[in-house]
């Protein structure tokens, strides 16, 4: 048993939560605002597909690739965000539609490419790990923690940076209050829909980077459906997260250590099945919901707000 | 607004949105034949991107669907489980809850079925109905406890059964990978049912299979219970409002169960005929998706079940006839993900449009 816990399982892990913990503090920040962003899901796959093609086709730099998904992500999510927030379609529906509409559109998308490159694939270089100097030289956790992609050592400073915004800042103040109280906001002059639109493109950039990272920070490669489901993981996250950043990096640890746990665990040489592993974490997200109920959750959550009233 | 959503005696706190307004708020001008038409219309564009013609490929697809009694047979081979998996789906719909848990609880119906059919030895007739059973009742407890937990502690329907799937899905590849394992090849399968429990074939061409009744009953089961009993109108009255319907003595917690629980009896029953009307094994991959394509069929039938079973038909025809037209004329078969998404989309975004300005005119 104890060859599983070592410093490998702990850099995988760190490498399984990036993706997680970068879309769920989008969606966090989504969902602080008001909106329920089920399309994570769909811009992994997006953001993922277009990482891959931008690296192949600017120069084989990962760097541009990273600002294709972005650039793809915040129209795509433009265009969602118009529909869900200003319009108010259904976001549950929207959302999950989405996400079919994304996993059929990147396959059909990435089937022509690799068939017109000689059927290759998509492949593209990865973004280059960075050693940090001195800390990746510590004993047992160094390498393991500060030998990691960009994308993570970002992620992990993002939900820093989103831990101060939200609780130290006029605008955190500001988007939790379109999402608590909406019409008290508009009373107080917030102008709510602007808010959860910019918040929701910001959540679906992150998924889209999300998805970046598996693509061309951990597979190399674009293949159908790189993001398994990852986009609805979050949601599990933030919930876990207790819908507050840092309680959200923990909740992706947990996770990321799930899935590495059942990733090294294939043998039969522990007592538990890795099956069980993976789906703890669920399990521990269902019992939050059961206990704290609606209590902790935005008040205005997947609700459309009006003016005019 | 808020007072209602909030009233812990009514115990829809976990609602995002009322659910009236939600139901409402689906019905707009387009009709779900013209969202669909015009998502061929805008999915023509990446066919056209291919190199292909789209009426070339769209009429391959037509083919593929419904060319001759084998192309039938395989669009309703698809339409079976899409139909049950749709009435999942709508019938909560219908009184404002959204089951994403199909997924799941058509895993566990598949599991149920699968464990019967290995372990509970019957005659071929009874067996059979033995595992119809046991999917039923397995589908109808995973889909009662987001309906409880929505209940009782006012949490989210749709989160909750995001995360039961997850679990479901992780319980199936358990029991393939280890108890139920059959063979030592990589990537694991389960067992095969045995004859005595599998759902007859029926002719001698094609994917025909006893299944089709089960589909078609259910269909009935479910037009009755929406239009014909307590039950159905309690749903039709919820939809339009918890407060009303608390105010005419309706139980919404208990209703919230019951309509949950309903609908995963019906998703069980889908993986349970896929199990043992075409599969005979459980995999990792045994579920394409049927779940989330019920989400879909749900909203465009807007909770009617004769219309669950056309439109299951034809998205069932649509993964039928992608696949040849895949082979013919070379467009990716996963375009057709794309033409069962858009048409949600378009309703969704259509019906919200109407409510805008019907606002808009009522507010001056």
């Amino acid at each position: 048993m104890g060859d599983v816990f070592n410093q490998e399982l702990l850099a995988a892990s760190v490498r399984l939560a990036t993706p997680l913990l970068l879309a769920a503090l989008g969606g966090l920040v989504a969902w602080r605002a008001g909106v329920i962003n089920l399309a994570m899901e769909g811009f992994m796959l997006i953001g993922a597909l277009s990482a891959a093609l931008g690296t192949m086709w600017l120069g084989d730099s990962p760097w541009l690739g990273l600002l294709a998904s972005v650039a793809v992500s915040v129209v795509t999510a433009a265009l969602l965000g118009l529909a869900m927030v200003y319009v108010g379609a259904d976001q549950t529906v929207t959302g999950i539609a989405f996400n079919i509409f994304a996993l059929g559109i990147t396959s059909f998308t990435a089937t022509l490419i690799s068939r017109g490159s000689g059927g290759s694939g998509i492949q593209a270089p990865l973004v280059k790990n960075v050693s940090l100097p001195v800390l990746s030289d510590l004993p047992v956790v160094g390498d393991a923690l500060f030998n990691q992609s960009p994308l993570t050592y970002f992620a992990i400073l993002l939900a820093f940076a989103l831990a101060i915004m939200l609780y130290r800042t006029g605008m955190g103040v500001t988007l939790r209050a379109a999402g608590e109280h909406a019409r008290a906001a508009d009373t107080a002059g917030i102008v709510v829909n602007r808010i959860r639109f910019w918040a929701f493109v910001f959540s679906c950039v992150c998924a889209g980077l999300a998805g970046a990272f598996l693509s061309i920070g951990y597979v190399g490669a674009f293949i159908t459906n790189i993001s398994q489901g990852r986009g609805y993981i979050a949601i599990a996250i933030i919930i876990l997260g207790q819908w507050r950043p840092l309680g959200t990096l923990a909740a992706a640890a947990v996770f990321g250590l799930a899935q590495a746990l059942a990733v090294r665990w294939t043998g039969d040489t522990l007592p538990i099945p890795n099956e069980a592993i993976q789906a703890l974490p669920y399990v521990l997200a269902l019992v939050v919901v059961a206990l704290v109920g609606k209590a902790k959750g935005p008040a205005e959550e997947g609700r459309h707000y009006q003016r005019a009233a | 607004m808020n007072a209602i959503t909030q009233d812990p005696e009514i115990g829809a706190g976990g609602r995002s949105g009322m659910t009236g307004e939600r139901v409402k708020g689906l019905a707009g001008k387009l009709t779900p034949v013209w969202a669909i038409l015009l998502a061929f219309l805008v999915g023509a564009i990446p066919i056209a991107a291919a190199g292909v013609n789209p009426i070339d490929a769209y009429s391959t697809v037509i083919r593929g669907a419904l060319g001759g009694p084998y192309e039938l047979s395989v669009t309703v081979r698809f339409m079976i489980p899409l139909c049950l998996a749709g009435l999942a789906v709508a019938i909560p719909y219908r009184c404002g809850l959204f089951n994403i848990g199909a997924e799941g609880q058509l895993a566990l119906g598949a599991v149920a079925a699968l464990a019967v059919s290995l372990y509970v030895p019957a005659p071929p007739g009874l067996h059979v109905l033995l595992c119809l059973l046991a999917a039923g009742v397995a589908g109808a407890l995973w889909g009662a406890v987001p309906g409880a937990l929505l209940a009782f502690r006012h949490a989210n329907e749709v989160i909750t059964t995001i995360m039961l799937n997850f679990v479901a899905l992780f319980a199936l590849q358990y029991l393939v990978r280890v108890p139920w394992r059959s063979g030592e090849g990589l990537f694991p399968v389960s067992k095969d049912v045995p004859e005595s429990a599998r759902l007859a074939e029926l002719g001698t061409t094609g994917n025909w299979h006893l299944g089709l009744f089960v589909a078609l009953a259910a269909v009935a089961v479910a037009w009755v219970l929406v239009y014909r009993t307590r039950f159905g109108f309690s749903l039709k009255i919820m939809g339009h409002g918890l407060r009303a319907a608390h105010n005419v003595g309706i139980s919404v917690k208990k209703m919230f169960i019951l309509s949950m629980s309903v609908g995963g009896l019906f998703a069980g029953l889908a993986g349970s005929t896929e199990l043992l009307g075409v599969q005979y094994n459980l995999s990792p991959l045994f579920n394409p998706g049927y779940g989330f394509d019920a989400i879909g069929i749900a909203i465009l039938s807007r909770g009617n079940p004769l219309l669950v079973l056309v439109f299951a038909f034809v998205f069932g025809g649509l993964r039928a006839g992608v696949t040849l037209m895949q082979r013919v004329e070379g467009v990716p078969a996963a375009i057709g993900q794309v033409l069962i998404a858009l048409p949600v989309i378009f309703l969704a975004v259509d019906a919200a449009r109407q409510q805008y300005s019907r606002r808009r005119l009522r507010n001056g």
